[in-house]
C-alpha cells in the first residue's frame, strides 16, 4: 500500500474518532496500534477479558457499583427481590441477561427499571426523565430475547425479580459506559465536589446526595459574563435558568421541598447546611445558555444535625 | 494516474465525512443513553394474583458482613417489596417500588463501594505482580 494512501486512510480513521468525540479514551483506554477497526467502536474501553471479569453471586436485596456478572441462584422461593446498580456520576449503566432459567408463565420475573424506585417514589422524577415511567421499567418476560440488553439513561438503576421455584437462576452482566453530559446522579458517597453542565439543552437535571450535608455552591453562570451582585431572589421561576436547592425525606425530587434558588449568575460560595435525608441540586436550564454550577458537599456531623435540628421552626426533614 | 486518482477518491471521502458528522452534532438532541431503552410496555407478569395489591415480606437477613448487623438484620425484616394492584392506572404510582429506609439504603451502599475498593485494590495488586514478572 502506498505510503501517502495510508496516511490518508489513518487521517480518515482519526477523523471518524475525533467526531464521535471518544479519542480521549484512546490514549487511557490503551487500543491496540494493530486493531484499526477498534477506533470505530463507540465504547473505547478495553474489554474486561472474561477471564478478569468480577463474578459473585447476586443477594435478593444487593446493590451493586461495579462492573461484572452477577448471578442469583434461588435455594427457596424467592418473591420480593431487587438489586441497586450505581456508577459515577459521569457513566451509565447497562444490564445484560445471561443464562436466564425462570419460568415466566409461572409468575416469574425479571423487571430493570431505569433509575431507583424507593416507597413509591422514583428517581429521576418523571418530569426530569425523557421516558414515560413505564416505557422506564424493562420486563424480561415482555421483551425475551428481544432485548437482551438494558442500558439506563443515569447512573443509576436498579432491577426487581422474583422466582417462584428452587434452582430458578439468572446472571446479569453489568457494564458501566460513559455518559459525556450527565443529568440527573445521585452521589455514591457524602462528600466529594461537582460541576453539572446543561449545553444548551432545554431540560432540568438533578444532583442528589442521600445524606444530610454541608453544602457549598461556589459557581452558578449562564454561558455568559454578569457583573450581578452575588444574591438569590425569592421565586427565580420566571427567570427559566435557575439552581434550586431541595430537601426532603424521598428521593421524587419533584416532591422535594425547595430549600433556595439561585437565579443570579455569580462566582463566590454560598454556604447551606441541610439537615435531610436527601439533599439535591436542581438545576432548571431554557436551552438559551451553557447552564453551569460547581459545588461541593460533606457529611453533616451529629453535633451539626441536632443544632439544625434545634433551630428551625419547621423540620420537614425530620417529621416525615 | 491509479494512485492519484485513490487519492483524490480518498479526500472527497474525507471531506464527506466530516461534513455528515457536523450535521449530526448539529441536530442531534439527545446524548444520554435513552434510547437504548426500547419503548416495551410494562405488563403484568403472567400468572400474579388477580385483583388486589401484593405487599411481600423479606424474611431473610442479608449476609451483611462484619457481623455487626443487629440493627440492619431487624431492619431488613421489615422491608417491603410492593407490588401495585393489576388494574391501577398507568399514570398512577410505579407498579413496582421497594418500601426501604434511607438508613439501611445508605448501609447497602457503603458496602457496595467497600466491595468496590477491594476489587479495585484486588485488581491492582494483579497488575503490579504481573509487571514485575
Amino acid at each position: 500500500m502506498e505510503r501517502t494512501f495510508r496516511e490518508q486512510l489513518f487521517f480518515l480513521l482519526l477523523c471518524l474518532s475525533v467526531l464521535s468525540g471518544d479519542c480521549r479514551y484512546i490514549e487511557n483506554n490503551d487500543v491496540s496500534k494493530d486493531e484499526l477497526y477498534a477506533l470505530f467502536k463507540s465504547d473505547l474501553r478495553r474489554e474486561i477479558p472474561d477471564l478478569l471479569m468480577y463474578r459473585r453471586p447476586l443477594r435478593c436485596l444487593d446493590m451493586v457499583a461495579m462492573e461484572g456478572q452477577f448471578t442469583f441462584t434461588a435455594e427457596t422461593p424467592q418473591l420480593s427481590c431487587a438489586a441497586f446498580f450505581m456508577a459515577e456520576p459521569s457513566e451509565v449503566i447497562s444490564v445484560e441477561y445471561d443464562s436466564v432459567d425462570i419460568d415466566c408463565s409461572g409468575g416469574d420475573f425479571i423487571t430493570v427499571f431505569d433509575g431507583w424506585v424507593m416507597r413509591g417514589e422514583k428517581f429521576p422524577s418523571s418530569q426530569d426523565h425523557p421516558l414515560p415511567l413505564y416505557e422506564r421499567y424493562v420486563d424480561y418476560c415482555d421483551s425475551g430475547s428481544a432485548r437482551k440488553s438494558v442500558r439506563s439513561s443515569q447512573n443509576v438503576a436498579m432491577v426487581f425479580f422474583r422466582v417462584h421455584s428452587a434452582g430458578s437462576s439468572f446472571t446479569l452482566t453489568v457494564r458501566k459506559h460513559t455518559n459525556p453530559f450527565p443529568c440527573n446522579v445521585i452521589s455514591q458517597s457524602p462528600e466529594g465536589r461537582y460541576t453539572m453542565v446543561i449545553p444548551q439543552q432545554h431540560r432540568n437535571c438533578s444532583f442528589s446526595i442521600i445524606y444530610p450535608v454541608a453544602i457549598d455552591v461556589s459557581e452558578f453562570s449562564l454561558g455568559r459574563r454578569n457583573n450581578f451582585p452575588k444574591r438569590s431572589l425569592p421565586g427565580c421561576a420566571e427567570s427559566g435558568d435557575y439552581v434550586q436547592l431541595l430537601g426532603g425525606s424521598g428521593i421524587d425530587t419533584s416532591k422535594l421541598l425547595p430549600i433556595t434558588d439561585l437565579c443570579i449568575s455569580f462566582t463566590g460560595p454560598t454556604h447551606l447546611k441541610i439537615g435531610c435525608d436527601n439533599t439535591v441540586v436542581r438545576m432548571v436550564s431554557s436551552g438559551r445558555f451553557v447552564s453551569r454550577v460547581s459545588f461541593s458537599y460533606r457529611l453533616l456531623d451529629s453535633q451539626e444535625l441536632q443544632t439544625i435540628k434545634l433551630n428551625n421552626v419547621e423540620d420537614f426533614c425530620f417529621n416525615n | 494516474c491509479l494512485a492519484q486518482g485513490f487519492q483524490l477518491l480518498i479526500s472527497t471521502l474525507i471531506i464527506l465525512v466530516i461534513l455528515c458528522f457536523i450535521y449530526l452534532v448539529l441536530t442531534s438532541s439527545h446524548l444520554s443513553g435513552v434510547n437504548e431503552l426500547s419503548p416495551v410496555r410494562y405488563g403484568r407478569p403472567a400468572g400474579a394474583a388477580p385483583g388486589h395489591q401484593l405487599l411481600l415480606r423479606l424474611k431473610e437477613a442479608l449476609p451483611l458482613g462484619g457481623g455487626d448487623s443487629s440493627s440492619s438484620s431487624s431492619e431488613m425484616k421489615r422491608v417491603l417489596l410492593q407490588l401495585g394492584p393489576e388494574k391501577m392506572r398507568r399514570s398512577e404510582e410505579p407498579p413496582l417500588s421497594l418500601d426501604l429506609t434511607f438508613h439501611l439504603l445508605r448501609e447497602v451502599l457503603e458496602m457496595a463501594r467497600a466491595e468496590q475498593l477491594a476489587q479495585q485494590a484486588d485488581s491492582n495488586r494483579r497488575m503490579m505482580d504481573s509487571y514485575g514478572k
